[in-house]
């Protein structure tokens, strides 16, 4: 059988090399990891961390206010409290795997949830044609390593961050397999050769559009044969809500317990643009809201408590962001508007918990009268010094080539 | 833009504009026949393509333009054409399966294209608040009017209680001591998303906008959803928008004149007429949009009142449609690649397609259940890991055999074999190379699938037609070809 497989290849795909569909082997564990949830749609700072008897946070959500009775306390000298759905992060916080990025931004801010995400993304706060992702310049200088796979896109579609970069976009593994359903064995394999040696060849034959598509399609299967059977043996070891940002986690899990050699993951979480109904009327600790922190909390806590259990625990880093926080003032529909400023949060055991950058000075900002934002100025903490410190302190790499300057990183990690 | 206004000359403006005639050196043939039906439809089976070769250019790009007026229906049972009864219920998988019925089946797929296009342009998700039974009705407003003028359509969709509900509008305007207080989330995406693009708008312009856009809301929230609008939650005063002062009356009904005007100061605005015909032309002709091609269409656009069917019409018939910059230019998106497939290959019947709403879903395309108001920039973007093995594995599921219960069991591998008198092995490969990726393959992979069909297995047997052997090696073919990347090109 093997010499007349080896006529089939001769007589079409003689020139691929048969080494381009060689399944990767998983390098030893011990690399360090970092994985990024982005939470779209802007989520409410102050209502995350909430100022609770600040009358400037009082006279701006009437309705909206959180009581302290109703809250959990961060740290004995600060005047800001967690919502009650943050028990989770309120627990990694007391046991000092939480930093808490203070009134995190930009310059000139946007108030657009997509031209706010671009910026975030490519780093860069006038990214006005899109280029490249932060994590895609990261990629492209090769830190990734001489891995098939070193970053993967646990979403949807995929992120903007690896622009620059080609990285899989995968939601469940099982879909990575190529079926088929012909009456014997062996023709499927034929098929799958003919499929996967086709696309080569196509990628290596034709021009234009339809290159990129071979060469994208040439990238799908290599991916697909690398993470297929990856960590397939994993099962969590501990309980995670069941939701969908909860089942992405758990393929990063997966892949971090079988030591599969991906240092970067990124995740997306939706839902927080809450314009309307943030709570309802006569329990703002509750509703639409609460559920987006409790289901967003612990789902982060149970990952991080998974990889711990499986003995990586010191070799994961979380980082938590969003396009921007809301509005400080409500906007008389039970919810908040577009604002600026927001929080970010460094999560895992290698992180020194704890408070970093600035609170928000609430007088000073507030405009009677008028619908206003949390500002970028002397107290806030740009965004670029939250990746320095990933990049320089966790991903040990130079941050300047991409950043694009000098961001002084924070004490957190 | 208006220097570039005064530099157009000529009925279409630019020499790629002007329609495409066919010449001896240039012929209408089976390729472009197979383009306009892939790009204004969704293709067509062989003998489809090959009888609008004999039918003309211009009677198909006509027929196209002109569709009837026919809404999907949102309720109740329904008997399709052949007899077959889809029940709808109001869920949205049913409402997808009824959507994508048409796109198979209904005469006008232009129409159906245009719908998408909208569809994704102001991509609404019916799911937020449990608004599903408004999901019909709102494709409907595209499929009526996403030919018409696009002023009315941003007319019906602003006031369209699925859009209300789905960007907040229904609560801008809410009364707190007695005073409306706006919610800017549909104001913002209008000007940024719908009408402007990003930068060429202010926050105030939003604000302002939102004012404009208050007190228009649903009768019910979450229940009979109708529209209404309400005096009593609009914001009174003029209006400061792109530096035109809006100013009506607030007794009655009269606030609501200043959406009108809000919609005429967008449309005023070069950056509108730009936004809106770039991003058609990315869709249906190519990611290559000359400058110069652009401001032509645009010219023509405002000139001709926001047109869609003009402007289509250009499009459609022009030179640059029909040439090698446009012909497989552009990636099928999910809605192209599988019904596509299915009125190349062969229809199921109505039961199975919910299970092609749940391919075109886990390809990427989530049909009335947008996530963001951007919709999906698409393109490359649908060959982005997971979704080119779900692509590959919908070819399985559609040549599959022995599975009743699926999409495969309506494949008819023997049709085409039959009714083109296909015998040898190199009669069939170039049947399918031709038809399915339009002979866009490298020799090598074309000799790759005739050793195929001339193995039994990995030894090789060389392909003597019988129906057994045929059926089983048309449905590994074909299987192959949709699974390569040339089958994503659209």
């Amino acid at each position: 059988m093997k010499t007349t497989r080896r006529g089939f290849l001769a007589s079409g795909a003689a020139a691929v090399s048969s080494a381009k569909l060689a399944s990767f082997t998983p390098a030893g564990g011990g690399d360090r990891v970092f994985v990024a949830i982005q939470v779209e749609g802007g989520w409410d700072y102050l209502n995350m961390l909430i100022p609770a008897d600040h009358w400037v946070y009082q006279e701006a959500r009437p309705t909206l206010r959180i009581p302290r009775a109703a809250t959990l306390p961060v740290a004995w000298n600060w005047d800001w409290y967690w919502h009650p759905s943050l028990a989770p992060f309120s627990s990694l916080y007391d046991r000092g795997d939480l930093a808490i990025i203070e009134n995190v931004g930009y310059p000139t801010p946007d108030l657009s949830h997509f031209e706010s995400i671009k910026k975030w993304h490519a780093a860069d706060p006038s990214a006005g044609s899109f280029r490249q992702g932060w994590l895609g310049r990261y990629l492209g200088l090769g830190h990734g390593g001489p891995v098939q796979v070193p970053a993967i896109d646990i979403e949807p579609y995929a992120s903007p961050v690896f622009a620059g970069a080609r990285v899989p976009v995968i939601l469940d593994p099982e879909s990575l397999r190529l079926n088929f359903d012909w009456s014997s064995s062996e023709d499927s394999a034929v098929g799958r050769l003919a499929i996967e040696v086709g696309t080569q060849f196509s990628e290596m034959a034709t021009t234009g559009n339809t290159r990129i598509a071979a060469a994208l399609t040439a990238d799908a299967h290599r991916f697909a044969n690398a993470l297929r059977d990856a960590g397939s043996g994993y099962s969590p070891r501990t309980s995670y809500p069941g939701t969908a940002l909860a089942s992405q986690l758990k393929l990063a899990a997966r892949y971090i317990s079988s030591n599969t050699p991906i240092k970067l993951y990124h995740l997306k979480t939706s839902g927080f643009d809450t314009h309307s109904v943030q709570a309802p009327r006569n329990d703002p600790t509750a509703g639409q809201f609460a559920t987006l922190l409790r289901d967003l909390s612990l789902a982060v806590k149970a990952f991080l408590d998974d990889v711990i259990n499986w003995g990586r625990g010191s070799d994961v880093v979380v980082m938590l962001y969003s396009e921007f926080g809301r509005r400080v003032t409500e906007n008389g529909a039970l919810g908040t508007d577009h604002g600026h400023g927001g929080v970010a949060f460094l999560a895992g055991q290698p992180v020194s918990g704890g408070r970093y950058g600035q609170t928000p000075d609430l007088a000073g900002i507030r405009r009677p009268g008028e619908s206003y934002y949390i500002p970028f100025d002397a107290r806030s903490t740009d965004f670029r010094q939250v990746y320095a410190t990933v990049l320089e302190r966790w991903l040990q790499v130079p941050s300047g080539p991409i950043l694009g300057g000098t961001f002084a990183p924070l004490n957190a990690l | 833009m208006s220097a570039g206004v005064e530099a157009v000359v000529g009925p279409f403006g630019h020499a790629d504009l002007e329609p495409w005639r066919p010449s001896a050196t240039d012929p209408w043939d089976r390729r472009k026949a197979a383009h306009l039906l892939r790009r204004a439809g969704f293709g067509a089976a062989p003998e489809e393509i090959d009888a609008t070769v004999q039918l003309g250019v211009d009677w198909l790009i006509d027929v196209l333009l002109t569709p009837n007026n026919t809404p999907l229906p949102a309720y109740g049972i329904r008997v399709l054409a052949h007899g077959e009864i889809l029940d709808l219920t109001n869920q949205v998988m049913s409402q997808r399966a009824l959507w994508i019925w048409e796109c198979v089946h209904g005469l006008y797929p232009l129409k159906e294209k245009m719908a998408l296009f909208w569809h994704n342009h102001f991509s609404v998700g019916v799911n937020k608040g449990g608004a599903e039974n408004l999901s019909i009705a709102h494709v409907n407003i595209f499929r009526r009017q996403g030919l018409g003028s696009f002023r009315d359509l941003l007319l019906e969709v602003t006031r369209d209680p699925a859009m209300l509900l789905w960007l907040d509008n229904f609560l801008n305007g809410e009364l707190e001591n007695g005073q409306p207080q706006i919610n800017e989330n549909y104001g913002r995406e209008l000007l940024e998303l719908y009408t402007l693009g990003p930068g060429n708008y202010a926050q105030a312009d939003v604000v302002e906008a939102s004012k404009c856009l208050s007190g228009w809301g649903v009768t019910a929230a979450y229940g009979s959803n109708e529209f209404v609008y309400r005096p009593q939650h609009h914001v009174a005063g003029p209006k400061y928008v792109l530096g035109r002062t809006i100013s009506n009356g607030s007794n009655g009904t009269e606030g609501m004149r200043d959406v009108h005007d809000l919609i005429d100061t967008l449309l005023s605005q070069a950056a509108c007429a730009r936004f809106i015909v770039t991003k058609i032309w990315r869709a249906f002709v190519s990611d290559d949009a000359p400058n110069d091609v652009i401001d032509a269409l645009v010219f023509r656009f405002r000139a001709d009142g926001f047109h869609i069917r003009s402007l289509m019409s250009v499009i459609l018939r022009s030179k640059f449609f029909f040439s090698d910059r446009a012909i497989r230019h552009l990636v099928k998106t999910p809605m192209e690649l599988v019904v596509g497939a299915i009125r190349s290959l062969g229809r199921p019947s109505i039961q199975k397609y919910k299970l092609l709403a749940d391919h075109i879903d886990t390809m990427g395309l989530p049909l009335h259940r947008y996530q963001t108001p951007a919709g999906l920039a698409g393109g490359f973007d649908w060959l982005d890991g997971q979704s080119v093995l779900q692509r590959a594995n919908f070819a399985e599921q559609l040549t599959r055999k022995q599975d009743p219960y699926h999409i495969g069991a309506n494949f008819d591998s023997l049709r085409d074999v039959w009714r083109a008198n296909l015998r040898t092995a190199e009669e069939i490969v170039n049947f399918y190379v031709r038809y399915l990726v339009d002979d866009d393959l490298p020799s090598e992979v074309r000799g790759f699938l005739l050793e195929f069909m001339n193995r039994v297995d990995w030894e090789r047997r060389p392909f003597v037609f019988d129906p057994d052997r045929a059926d089983r090696k048309v449905r590994g073919l074909v299987h192959i070809l949709m699974a390569l990347p040339q089958y994503s090109i659209n």
